[in-house]
C-alpha cells in the first residue's frame, strides 16, 4: 500500500519550472554574467606544497599594458579579517607569509582580457624559502613533523552537546578533533564473544562541478556587490561582511543557477580574492577558474577509519570503538563540519551498550578538503557498513537478518553521551527513517539483500 | 602574416559574413560575438562536451575549434533547436524525463542527442551510452537521459 | 610554406591536440591549416593497396564501405576510439603525428605493415614503412597511409587492458601461409612499440597454433622495460603484453585456418580478429 503510493507520486511528470530555460540554452549561470566595463582576473598559484614567502615583486605585471590591478597578500592583511573557515578560520584571502599547498593562491590579476592576466601571472616574481611539507596523515602525524601553522588560528570549536569532547587545535597539526562516548567501551568489548578490528581507507574525490568556480564582483563606494556561484548566499554574504567588515546591508550577493556545485561551492572560496581585485581596480572583476584550478581548490576527505566492533557469538553489536583519521589539507575549509558528521556517523542505525569515536582532521600540505555530499556521512557509512557486512559474513549470519536484528527501534533511544544536543536529536530523526525503510515491503528487503550480498562479495 | 580571417558561416538558418582574428575560439565566437550563451565551456580542453554544437549535423567541441574552420559551414546551437517557438522533440523528452539537473551540460547534451537520432533512428542502450560517452553530467547519473533518448526516438518515429 | 613559417609552426589536422597545446601554453606561433586540402582527405583503392588520406577523419574511416569490407577489424576498432565528437574532428593523420604512445592509429599502421607517405619540405615524396617511424623524426608532412592488400593480411587490434596496454597485431599470409607479423604495443612504453614476430618460415596456420604461445614468450623478453605510472606498473604491463599477443596470436591464427576451408561468414567472437 504505501509502496504504491510512493510509486505513483514518482512516477507523475512534474515539469520542472527550471525545465524551460535549461533545455532552450536561456538559462543563465554565473558563469554567463557580463558587466559594463568589467575586467577579466587570473590567479597566480604557489608551485610548492609547503614554503615561506620571502617576496613577491609585481612591477614588472604591473606594467604591462591592460593590466589594471594586482592583489597580494599584502593587500589582504590589511583587510578587517582576511581569513575564512567554517568555525575555525585559518584560509587567508590570498597566501600571506606561508604557501600551504601546491596551489595555493599567492597573487591575483585584473586585466582587460584573459589572456593578457595569464602573460602577467608569468611576470610576477615569488621568492620563496622552501620547507619540509608533509603529504599524507601519517607524516604529518610523526614526531617532529613541520608544522603548517606556528601559532593557533582564530576562530573557536562548534559548540556540541554535553559529554562530546568538540577540540580546536588540539596537537601539532591536528585542526579538530570530535570525541564521543557511550558508556565504557573497552570493558563492553573485553567481555564481548567477539571484536573485530578492520580499518578502512577512503580516497580523495573532486566534484568537478561542470560549471568551474566564477565569480564577479563590483565595489561601488560603500556597496559591494557579488555574483557568486556559491551554493550559500547568505552564508557568503556574513562572511563578506565580516572579511571586508561592512554590514550586511552594504553586500548583495546575486545567486544565479548554480551549474553543479555538490559542497564544492558552499563556503568562501575565490569570493573575497575577486572582491579584494574589484575594490583595488576600481572596476567589475570576473575571475573564472579553469576545471584544472578546481582540482586545486577543494577535494572530499580522504581518510583513515578504524573500527573496532563488538558482537555475541548469535550476532548481537555489543560495543564500537572508532578512530577517525580525516586528511584535511592545506587549511580548514568545512573540515571541523565534516569531522563531527562523520564521528555522529560511525555508529550508524544501530543499538549499542556501548560507544567510544575519536574523530580529528589532520592537517597536510595539500588542497584543502571540504564538503561534498554527505561530508563525513559517506566515509563513515563506507566503514560502518562494509565491516557490518564483513562481520555478519564471519559469522555465518545472512547480512540482511543480522541488521534487522541490531537496528534501533523506531522510538527507541540513540547512544547518547549524556543530555542530546540539537545535533544528535537530529541524527536520532534521520536513524528512524532509514530502520523504516529497511524494515518495510518485501520489495525494500530483497533490495537490501542485493546491496548486502554486492558488500560481502568485495569484504 | 597574421590578419584576420573572412568567414561565411550559417548559425541557426542564419547565415553570417564575419571578419574573425585567426585564433578565435569558436565558443568564444558564438558566446561574445553572437550573444549565444547557451554553449557552456566547462574543462576547456574537448573532455567534457559542455561546449557540444553541431558543425553540419556532426557534434564538435566548440572549446578547441577554431573559427575559421567553420567557414562554409551550418552550425546548429542549443538556440536554434525550436523553431517558432515550438520545442525540438529531443527538449520536450529532456523536459518530460527531467533529463537535466543544474543544467549546465544541458546543451551539449541535448544537441549530442540530437546528432545520435539523425544518425541512429532508433538506438539501443549500448549505441545510446556510447555515443553520450562525449558528454558529461556531473548530476543526474544518466538514466533519465537516456530514457529521454528513447522517447524522443519514439516520438520521431511516430 | 613550412619552411618560411619558422620554429613556431606547426601543421595543424583536426587541431584538437594544437588548441590544447596552445592553451596549456605551447608557443604556436602560426598554424598551417590543411582542412582545405582535399586530396589528403580520400580513401582509395589503389594497385599498391589501400589509400588512406592523412586528413580522414576516425569517423570518416569508421563509417567508410570500403574499410569496412577490407580492414574490418580497424573499422569496428574505431568505433570506439575517444568518442563521437573526437571522432568526427580528429584525424589518422593528427592521431599518427601527435606521436602520444596512447593514441591507437600509429598501432594499426604498424602491426599492418602500412607505408607512410611524406611530402618533404624541398616537395619530394618519401615513403617509409610506418614500423620505421619513431618520435618526432617525421620526413616531412604525412599526406596519407597505404595499407597492403588485405586479401594477405590479418588484422587483429585489442583495446581490453587500455590505458594500461593496447596491442596491435598483423600477419602477412601469402599463399595460405603465415610469413610474417608485426606486433605494435602502445600505452606501455614512452613511445609505441614494434616487433616483428620471430617466424622464420612460412607455416601453415595448424603448425603455428602449437607455436603462439612460445613466440610470445620469445618476442615480450626482448621488449625493453615498460612504464610505471598511475595506472600500471611494469611488471603488470610486462606479464599482460605477453598474455594479450598470445591469446590474439592464437585466436588470429585460428581464425585465419578457418576460413582457409570456409567460406561462410565469420560469428562474432567478442574479440576483434577478421
Amino acid at each position: 500500500m504505501m509502496s504504491e503510493v510512493c510509486a505513483s507520486v514518482f512516477q507523475s511528470r512534474v515539469t520542472p519550472l527550471d525545465g524551460p530555460d535549461k533545455i532552450t540554452g536561456a538559462a543563465r549561470f554565473t558563469f554567463d554574467v557580463t558587466l559594463p566595463g568589467m575586467l577579466h582576473a587570473k590567479v597566480l598559484r604557489s608551485p610548492h606544497p609547503h614554503a615561506r614567502i620571502v617576496a613577491i615583486d609585481t612591477s614588472r605585471a604591473e606594467a604591462l599594458p591592460g593590466v589594471v590591478a594586482i592583489v597580494t597578500g599584502a593587500d589582504a592583511i590589511k583587510l578587517p579579517d582576511p581569513y575564512y573557515g567554517v568555525a575555525i578560520r585559518d584560509q587567508p584571502v590570498l597566501a600571506i607569509d606561508k604557501v600551504r599547498y601546491f596551489g595555493d593562491m599567492v597573487a591575483a590579476v585584473a586585466a582587460v582580457d584573459e589572456e593578457t592576466a595569464y602573460r602577467a601571472l608569468a611576470l610576477i616574481d615569488v621568492q620563496y624559502d622552501l620547507l619540509r611539507p608533509v603529504a599524507t596523515i601519517e607524516e604529518a602525524l610523526a614526531d617532529g613533523a613541520p608544522l603548517l601553522f606556528d601559532a593557533p588560528v582564530p576562530g573557536a570549536p562548534i559548540k556540541l552537546g554535553d559529554g562530546v569532547i568538540s577540540l580546536k587545535e588540539p596537537r601539532p597539526n591536528v585542526l579538530y578533533e570530535f570525541g564521543y562516548a557511550k558508556g565504557d567501551a573497552d570493558a563492553v568489548l573485553t567481555r564481548s564473544d567477539h571484536v573485530f578490528e578492520d580499518r578502512f581507507r577512503f580516497s580523495r574525490i573532486n566534484h568537478f562541478h561542470l560549471e568551474p568556480y566564477v565569480n564577479v564582483a563590483r565595489v561601488t563606494g560603500e556597496q559591494i556587490e557579488l555574483w557568486s556561484c556559491n551554493q550559500d548566499p547568505f552564508v557568503l554574504r556574513d562572511d563578506i561582511a565580516r572579511i571586508f567588515g561592512r554590514p550586511t546591508n552594504n553586500i548583495r550577493v546575486n545567486a544565479s543557477y548554480v551549474g553543479g556545485g555538490f559542497g564544492g561551492k558552499s563556503f568562501c572560496k575565490m569570493e573575497p580574492v575577486v572582491v579584494l581585485l574589484a575594490m583595488k581596480a576600481g572596476r567589475p572583476v570576473r575571475l573564472c577558474l579553469s576545471l584544472d584550478e578546481g582540482l586545486l581548490t577543494l577535494t572530499k576527505h580522504a581518510g583513515v577509519l578504524t573500527l573496532r566492533t563488538g558482537v555475541t557469538k548469535d550476532g548481537r553489536l555489543t560495543a564500537r570503538k572508532s578512530e577517525i583519521q580525516l586528511d584535511g589539507g592545506a587549511y580548514s575549509d568545512a573540515s571541523a563540519l565534516t569531522v563531527v558528521k562523520t564521528g555522529y556517523r560511525i555508529t550508524g542505525p544501530y543499538r549499542w551498550d556501548a560507544v567510544a569515536t575519536r574523530a580529528y582532521a589532520v592537517r597536510t600540505n595539500t588542497v584543502p578538503a571540504g564538503s561534498f555530499r554527505g561530508f563525513g556521512g559517506t566515509q563513515a557509512s563506507f566503514a560502518s557498513e562494509s565491516q557490518i557486512d564483513m562481520i555478519a559474513r564471519r559469522l555465518g549470519i545472512d547480512p540482511y537478518d543480522f541488521r534487522r536484528k541490531n537496528l534501533l527501534a523506531i522510538g527507541g533511544p540513540f547512544s547518547r553521551a549524556t543530555a542530546a544536543s540539537t545535533a544528535t536529536s537530529r541524527a536520532v530523526s534521520m536513524r528512524s527513517s532509514n530502520a523504516s525503510a529497511i524494515g518495510g515491503s518485501r520489495g525494500a528487503r530483497r533490495k537490501a539483500t542485493r546491496r548486502a550480498a554486492w558488500g560481502s562479495a568485495l569484504g | 602574416m597574421v590578419t584576420d580571417i573572412d568567414i561565411t558561416v550559417t548559425v541557426n538558418r542564419r547565415t553570417y559574413r564575419l571578419n574573425v582574428p585567426p585564433n578565435r575560439i569558436v565558443a568564444d565566437l558564438l558566446r561574445e560575438d553572437l550573444q549565444l550563451t547557451g554553449c557552456k565551456i566547462g574543462c576547456d580542453q574537448a573532455v567534457c562536451g559542455a561546449c557540444t554544437v553541431l558543425v553540419d549535423g556532426l557534434p564538435m567541441t566548440a572549446c578547441t575549434t577554431f573559427a575559421f574552420e567553420l567557414d562554409g559551414t551550418a552550425v546548429t546551437t542549443i538556440e536554434g533547436l525550436s523553431k517558432e517557438g515550438t520545442l525540438h522533440s529531443v527538449q520536450r523528452a529532456f523536459l518530460e524525463h527531467s533529463a537535466f539537473q543544474c543544467g549546465f551540460c544541458t546543451p551539449g547534451m541535448i544537441l549530442s542527442v540530437k546528432a545520435l537520432l539523425d544518425h541512429h533512428h532508433d538506438p539501443d542502450e549500448m549505441t545510446i551510452r556510447r555515443w553520450l560517452d562525449a558528454n558529461i553530467c556531473r548530476c543526474t547519473a544518466y538514466q533519465m537521459i537516456i530514457e529521454a533518448v528513447h522517447a524522443a526516438a519514439k516520438a520521431a518515429a511516430e | 610554406m613550412r619552411a618560411e613559417a619558422g620554429d613556431g609552426a606547426v601543421f595543424m589536422a583536426g587541431g584538437i591536440d594544437i588548441v590544447n597545446r596552445m592553451k596549456f601554453g605551447e608557443p604556436i606561433t602560426e598554424v598551417i591549416y590543411l582542412g582545405g586540402v582535399t586530396e589528403l582527405c580520400a580513401i582509395n583503392d589503389t594497385e599498391g593497396g589501400l589509400h588512406v588520406g592523412s586528413l580522414v577523419t576516425h569517423h570518416q574511416f569508421e563509417t567508410c564501405a570500403l574499410i569496412r569490407a577490407r580492414l574490418p577489424v580497424l573499422a569496428q576498432t574505431w568505433q570506439d576510439v575517444a568518442n563521437i565528437r573526437i571522432r568526427c574532428k580528429g584525424t589518422i593523420g593528427g592521431n599518427i603525428m601527435a606521436a602520444d604512445p596512447n593514441y591507437d592509429f600509429a598501432l594499426a599502421a604498424m602491426a599492418a605493415g602500412a607505408h607512410l607517405d611524406f611530402l618533404g619540405q624541398d616537395g619530394t615524396a618519401r615513403r617509409i614503412l610506418a614500423i620505421e617511424l619513431s618520435g618526432r623524426s617525421a620526413p616531412g608532412l604525412l599526406t596519407g597511409i597505404i595499407f597492403p592488400s588485405a586479401d594477405r593480411l590479418h588484422v587483429a587490434f585489442d583495446r581490453s587492458l587500455r590505458p594500461a596496454i593496447t596491442l596491435a597485431l598483423g600477419l602477412d599470409c601469402p599463399e595460405g601461409k603465415v610469413a610474417g607479423g608485426r606486433v605494435a604495443i602502445g600505452c606501455a612504453f614512452p613511445m609505441p612499440i614494434t616487433a616483428r614476430l620471430p617466424i622464420t618460415e612460412p607455416l601453415l596456420p595448424r603448425e603455428l597454433v602449437e607455436k603462439t604461445a612460445a613466440l610470445a614468450r620469445d618476442l615480450t623478453v626482448l621488449l625493453p622495460e615498460p612504464l610505471t605510472n598511475r595506472h600500471a606498473s611494469a611488471r603488470y604491463r610486462r606479464q599482460m603484453i605477453e598474455v594479450l599477443l598470445r591469446r590474439n596470436l592464437a585466436a588470429l591464427v585460428e581464425q585465419i585456418a578457418w576460413l582457409q576451408i570456409s567460406t561462410l561468414p565469420l560469428p562474432s567472437i567478442g574479440g576483434l580478429i577478421a
